[in-house]
């Protein structure tokens, strides 16, 4: 299974270790894909007593995200990391935090008991702010002291609200808990708690105000394992408690009200990103934005749970929330890696330097045009699917009043990608003198660029394993058995 | 009506307000040092709640289950503390910086 | 229940939100830090009365002892150094001068609507929260079923076969967090391994000798509380516990314990716990267990194996914060100004 667990090992290793760990990932979907969803009990323990690990459709598609996202910033981060600009600080530490991370990552997505899920956030969290600070500069410091105690914060929230959990039903098995869950008061706070603690690791507006300093703050490989995975994570916990265990008990006004969260988020963190002037903390505000886009999600799915599971939008909905996680994790990667070989080759990130970018950097400025034309979702990307399936799904479920905020998040992005593309394509007289940079970065930049566009032709594939045991299964059928 | 109360109540009411006090000290400190102080407290209601939780199974002994969670928990809000003094106590060395709203 | 118990249960509880509040407002860091200590101390009173003496024994050890540890050593630091006074670094100041330090407590005026907002909110939560637990149901638990598989977990201790059995897998992540906290230590010291202590003032020959008579006698006790684990309160946390701070005390005393130890065998371990939970569990995986699970007829000698080297690695890790946080001072600063220096020659 997927726990290859890391040791202290140094590059060559620690990139053996992520292809077999990517593969691994691919390997269970695959076998997920054919077989359905499995179940291991922990110590041959079973629940309510023991730990189990649980695999579905929606665990996969995430486990095969981090798979692909990883093993390609692995290889980028083989060179990164041997340049010699990049060699202050812990920076050797990289490998055994990262696969740390990646172990406990995977470990989140199979978790089925709301304890071990606490284990396995904190040791995320931690794993997060070691790498953040990893190049020792103060900056970094700062925001990483800030992440952490965030998101202590923000597992502590969580952590009480299991605990109401299993004071008011004796158990911490997602599924039993599911069953055994009433309502009342307890439950509720206990999930609201549950939900604000998660809300802070993912960074949804107003609790967004770690996530920029840190994210930019961070070494390039770094800035795109936070931005595309870690907040992913806490996402994928949301989603997972909203839709399996507390199923019955969310309103649509909760529903609503977290959706009001993320379409603040989309135009405050777009608009953000427009304003900024340095690349990464521009690369920084639009993960806030775009954020913001996955959580437009839960209204939708929530009115749709409450009018019966064979609601029309549910499928669109579901797929443009998954694509949204999806083409961003895809995208951001790419993005952050692309500004960071840019980096490293102009010496600034000022976003006036990137003149003429086209002429010397030509497969990075291609990888940042294709992440963009994804962030935007323009046709055919991955972006573009979640965007259209979202603004599908508002319409059909009568919500339209979140459409509005989807276009205005698109020009906005627009206007941000457009502007450094503008200033890449600017021809300039003066030579700038160029550091050279290793191949291997600009060609995994540009692979998941590419990869950010490609997902948009591929989405039968990527349903059909959604498909697996997953929450909404009878809106699928429903929707097959119509004829779509 | 006081009779009425059992021990486990009185402490796990007593969680619920550690936690609140701790949460708005966390906001409401400015100094890295009782910023952390405050996470140690947040955690600690945290262990206190599900401990006096525990005890409601009215025997010589609380519920061995929550126990194991609580010396889990202790020992995860330990090394998060260790590691946030030691970002600290970094970052004051290199800048004198010691609240978020200082400019170094 | 008796008046008397309701009385004595009430003024613990009064006691810990007031010690919260004070660690919480207290002008000076150095208060904060003693009231917090305090706090930990009534919390292990309060778990005894719960009837839960190993979170006692791990509270007062690990939450309080190593913690309180740490804290009044950043006191340290956080009091003495200073930019403006780059010679500060080299002298001790008197010990009553730590309070004089200003806590950062003082809040410009312009934060009282903040203030506002965030006491109304958290008095709000507080509102809810009190109430959710209050309507939460008598009774439940899985202390029946904990104790129903008791005997074929291999231990006769429920929490420990909790720990190491039931929730093994938990354990394990635990340890591996301590791994990664001591890697997140060194990212943040910017420096992987460990430098000797400074010498503020050399132990005397009493002090060296009973430390030397002490550490001993701590192994000793620490390797009880680890086979104690399985009939009683105790296992491999605490016994970890007295095992780390059997080190912080010889580091104290000015053995230089782990920083002549060589790279390796300061990794090992590290990773010793960690790595022979994997070991064991691949193990079981590989002859059709699950992973983790123990055969059922060993399964006593196989938890006290795990015990013994979670233990190593927990008083090894708990050292190494200290050591670490403790031996950095000096060193580093001469690399800052070294590398200050460096930029200074670039241009």
């Amino acid at each position: 299974m997927c726990f290859l667990l890391p040791a202290r090992l140094r590059a060559p290793t620690g990139l053996a270790v992520a292809a077999v760990t990517a593969a691994a990932a691919v390997a269970l979907a695959w076998q997920v894909a054919v077989d359905g969803m499995i179940r291991h009990n922990l110590g041959g323990w079973d629940a309510p007593l023991g730990i189990g690990l649980y695999a579905d459709g929606l665990s996969c598609v995430f486990l095969v995200l981090t798979g692909v996202v990883g093993l390609l910033v692995s290889v980028y981060a083989r060179s990164f990391f041997s340049l010699p600009e990049e060699q202050e600080g812990a920076t050797k530490l990289f490998w055994p935090l990262w696969l740390i991370l990646w172990g406990a990552l995977n470990g989140m997505f199979l978790s089925a008991d709301l304890f071990n899920l606490y284990v396995t956030i904190e040791v995320v969290g931690l794993a997060a702010v070691a790498l953040t600070v990893l190049s020792g500069r103060p900056p970094a410091l700062v925001a990483g002291l800030r992440y952490l105690l965030a998101a202590i914060a923000g597992s502590m929230a969580y952590l009480m609200g299991v605990a109401l959990i299993y004071g008011s039903v004796s158990a911490l098995d997602l599924q039993v808990v599911a069953q055994s869950i009433e309502g009342g008061s307890s439950l509720r706070v206990a999930f609201g708690l549950m939900i604000a603690g998660l809300l802070v690791k993912t960074a949804v507006f107003p609790l967004h105000f770690w996530l920029p300093s840190a994210h930019s703050s961070a070494q390039a490989p770094v800035s795109a394992i936070l931005s595309a995975l870690v907040v992913k994570a806490s996402f994928y916990l949301i989603l997972r408690l909203w839709v399996d265990v507390f199923d019955g008990s969310v309103t649509v006004a909760a529903g609503q009200a977290l959706g009001a969260l993320g379409a603040a988020a989309v135009l405050w963190g777009s608009y953000q990103a427009l304003r900024q002037r340095r690349l990464k903390l521009m690369v920084a505000h639009s993960t806030v934005g775009q954020i913001g886009y996955m959580f437009l999600l839960f209204p939708l799915i929530t009115l749709a749970h409450q009018g019966g599971a064979d609601a029309p939008w549910l499928i669109h909905a579901w797929t443009g929330g998954i694509y949204q996680a999806l083409a961003h994790g895809l995208a951001k990667a790419a993005m952050f890696l692309a500004v960071g070989v840019f980096v490293l080759a102009v010496g600034s990130d000022d976003r006036e330097a990137t003149v003429d970018l086209v002429g010397r950097l030509p497969m990075t400025t291609f990888a940042l045009a294709l992440a963009g034309v994804s962030l935007i979702g323009l046709p055919p990307s991955g972006g573009f699917v979640a965007k259209w399936m979202l603004l599908k799904a508002t319409f059909t479920s009568g919500q339209w009043w979140w459409a509005p905020v989807i276009l205005i998040g698109s020009f906005l992005t627009a206007g941000y990608v457009f502007m450094v593309l503008r200033q890449a394509f600017a021809p300039t007289k003066t030579p700038i003198q160029l550091k050279p940079v290793p191949r291997a970065m600009e060609v995994t930049a540009l692979l998941l660029g590419a990869a950010a566009i490609l997902i948009g032709f591929r989405a039968e594939e990527v349903l059909f394993l959604l498909d697996v045991e997953a929450p909404f299964q009878e809106a699928v059928e429903a929707e097959e058995g119509g004829g779509l | 009506m006081i009779a009425g109360i059992e021990t486990h109540q009185i402490y796990a009411v007593t969680a619920g307000l550690l936690f609140c006090m701790s949460l708005g000290g966390l906001f409401l400190c400015g100094h890295f040092f009782k910023k952390i102080i405050a996470t140690k407290i947040l955690g600690t209601a945290v262990f206190l709640l599900f401990i006096s939780l525990g005890k409601r199974n009215a025997m010589e002994f609380a519920d061995p289950v929550p126990q194991a969670m609580v010396i889990t928990g202790i020992v995860v809000a330990v090394s998060a503390g260790a590691f946030a003094l030691a970002l600290a106590r970094r970052i004051w060395r290199e800048t004198g910086q010691s609240t978020f709203e200082d400019k170094p | 229940m008796r008046p008397v118990e309701i009385g004595l249960d009430g003024l613990l509880c009064l006691l810990l939100l007031v010690l919260a509040w004070k660690a919480l407002r207290a002008p000076h860091l150095y208060q904060s830090a003693i009231y917090f200590i305090a706090l930990g101390l009534v919390m292990a009173l309060a778990w005894v009365r719960l009837a839960a003496p190993d979170v006692a024994l791990a509270e007062a050890a690990i939450g309080t002892g190593l913690l309180g540890v740490l804290l009044i050593d950043s006191l340290r630091v956080f009091a003495r150094d200073s930019k403006t006074d780059p010679d500060a670094e080299s002298e001790e100041p008197p010990p009553g001068e730590i309070n004089v330090y200003p806590a950062g407590s003082a809040r410009p005026s312009g934060r009282t609507l903040p203030m506002i907002l965030v006491t109304a909110s958290c008095g709000l939560l507080a509102i809810l929260l009190v109430e959710a637990i209050i309507e939460l149901p008598d009774g439940g638990g899985l202390t029946a079923a904990a104790q129903e598989n008791l005997e074929r977990s291999g231990v006769d201790h429920p929490v420990t076969a909790v720990l190491l059995n039931y929730r093994g897998y938990d354990t394990w992540l635990e340890v591996g967090v301590l791994l990664l906290a001591m890697l997140g230590i060194f990212c943040a010291g910017g420096r992987v391994g460990f430098a000797e202590t400074r010498q503020s003032n050399p132990p005397g020959h009493l002090l060296s000798w009973l430390i030397r008579a002490l550490a001993p006698l701590m192994i000793l006790a620490a390797a009880y509380l680890l086979w104690l684990g399985k009939l009683a309160p105790g296992g491999a946390f605490q016994s970890g516990v007295i095992l780390g701070s059997a080190g912080i005390l010889l580091r104290l005393a000015g053995f230089q314990v782990i920083s002549r130890l060589p790279p390796l065998a300061v990794k090992l371990g590290l990773l010793l716990g960690f790595g022979v939970f994997l070991i064991f569990g691949g193990a079981a995986l590989l002859t059709g267990r699950a992973f983790l699970e123990y055969p059922e007829a060993r399964a006593g000698e196989l938890i006290l194996l795990v015990e013994t080297a979670a233990a190593v690695s927990i008083g090894f890790t708990i050292f190494a914060f200290f050591a670490y946080l403790n031996s950095r001072d000096q060193p580093e600063a001469q690399e800052n100004h070294a590398r200050e220096e460096g930029g200074n020659q670039k241009p």
